[in-house]
């Protein structure tokens, strides 16, 4: 077992050699020695400079946000006018509007004036409490007692029920004398009696 | 049984069917250098600095060997080299299953994706068997060196 140690020895070298050699001539060359991928501290000085990156950020974010501000406000400004001029237009009705009974009793809980457009009689006999009575038929003699009553003032007009129509006739001619919060209970009377809301009859007010 | 050893035939055999091993083996590693870098490092025994020295040579001192011990040429220094690197192999396959890494061996290059495992192991301390039979008889017949 005679080993020639320094041809042992070349071969390695020589091969070695050989390797390296087609390695540089290699097109899938790779570096002999790599470097080493370590996770690298972050030094100080990084957060110092963070500092001052995040003032200037916090300056873009300040300004951006008066930005913001500016274009909300504007933008609140807008939807405020929208939603005024909607209110105005809601309050300056241009012409009557038709209540259901819900509606109606809403109002009436808020005090509202309610008119009975039908006859005295049917008046004298029951009405929905705290209403006044302004016949139709007999506006003429009635008119007067309008001058009490405030323009602006909501009134709801109602006649018998649904087959009547002295409830918008009364409102029309209202609208026309400058009353602009008018509403029209269509189910009138008979709704409100079938509700079992409050009724007075004109003997046990007066 | 060293007259069986020892049959010039048998030692043509081994002589040629290991340098044919080492040459595959080393050719196959010279095509994919990098793969190959990254079996060494994931048997995480070398330093990462040293990984494509490692690589870069290692394959070539194969196929050297392997030539040379197919055609003969000075058999017992080449197995004295092959023994050695097979050595080193079995050292690094029992060490990656005694920690339990189920990695390429990258006995044959990176494309064979054969697993590190006890089949391997073995297989290496089979051709080590050959290679230290080649140190102490030589290559047997056929050879373009004489015996000394």
């Amino acid at each position: 077992m005679k080993i020639d140690l320094k041809i042992v020895f070349s071969i390695i070298f020589i091969s070695s050699l050989l390797g390296l050699a087609y390695n540089y001539f290699s097109p899938k060359e790779i570096p002999i020695f790599p470097e080493e991928k370590t996770l690298k501290w972050a030094s100080d000085s990084l957060f110092n400079t963070t500092i001052k990156d995040s003032i200037e950020i916090k300056d873009t974010l300040n300004k951006r946000r008066e930005q913001i501000e500016e274009e909300t406000e504007v933008r609140e400004k807008t939807i405020k006018n929208e939603v005024e001029k909607e209110a105005v237009k809601k309050d300056v009705q241009t012409e009557p509007l038709s209540i259901n009974l819900k509606q109606a009793y809403s109002l009436y809980k808020k005090n509202t004036l309610f008119i009975d457009a039908r006859e005295p009689e049917d008046y004298r006999l029951a009405h929905i409490k705290n209403a006044i009575n302004l016949p139709m038929d007999h506006f003429d003699d009635y008119k007067s007692m309008l001058e009490k009553i405030d323009k602006d003032q909501p009134i709801v007009t109602y006649c018998a029920g649904t087959d009547c129509d002295l409830s918008i006739v009364l409102s029309n001619v209202l609208y026309d004398m400058g009353y602009k919060k008018l509403y029209i209970f269509f189910g009138g009377w008979n709704e409100w009696f079938n509700a079992k809301y409050p009724t007075e009859t004109s003997e046990s007010k007066e | 049984m060293k007259k069986i050893l020892s049959n010039k035939y048998l030692l043509l055999v081994i002589r040629i069917v290991t340098g044919f091993i080492f040459l595959y083996a080393g050719i196959e590693k010279i095509s994919d250098a990098e793969g190959f870098a990254r079996t060494i490092n994931n048997y995480k025994l070398l330093p990462f600095s040293f990984t494509n020295m490692a690589a870069l040579t290692l394959p070539w001192i194969e196929v050297t060997t392997g030539i040379l011990l197919i055609f003969g040429i000075r058999v017992k220094e080449n197995a004295f080299i092959i023994s050695a690197l097979l050595g080193i192999f079995i050292i690094a396959i029992s060490i990656s299953l005694l920690r339990g890494l189920n990695i390429d061996c990258g006995c044959f290059g990176t494309s064979s994706g054969i697993k590190i495992g006890f089949l391997k192991l073995f297989e290496n301390v089979l051709l080590l068997l050959l290679g230290i039979q080649l140190i102490y008889f030589g290559g047997g017949s056929i050879s373009l060196q004489k015996e000394t």
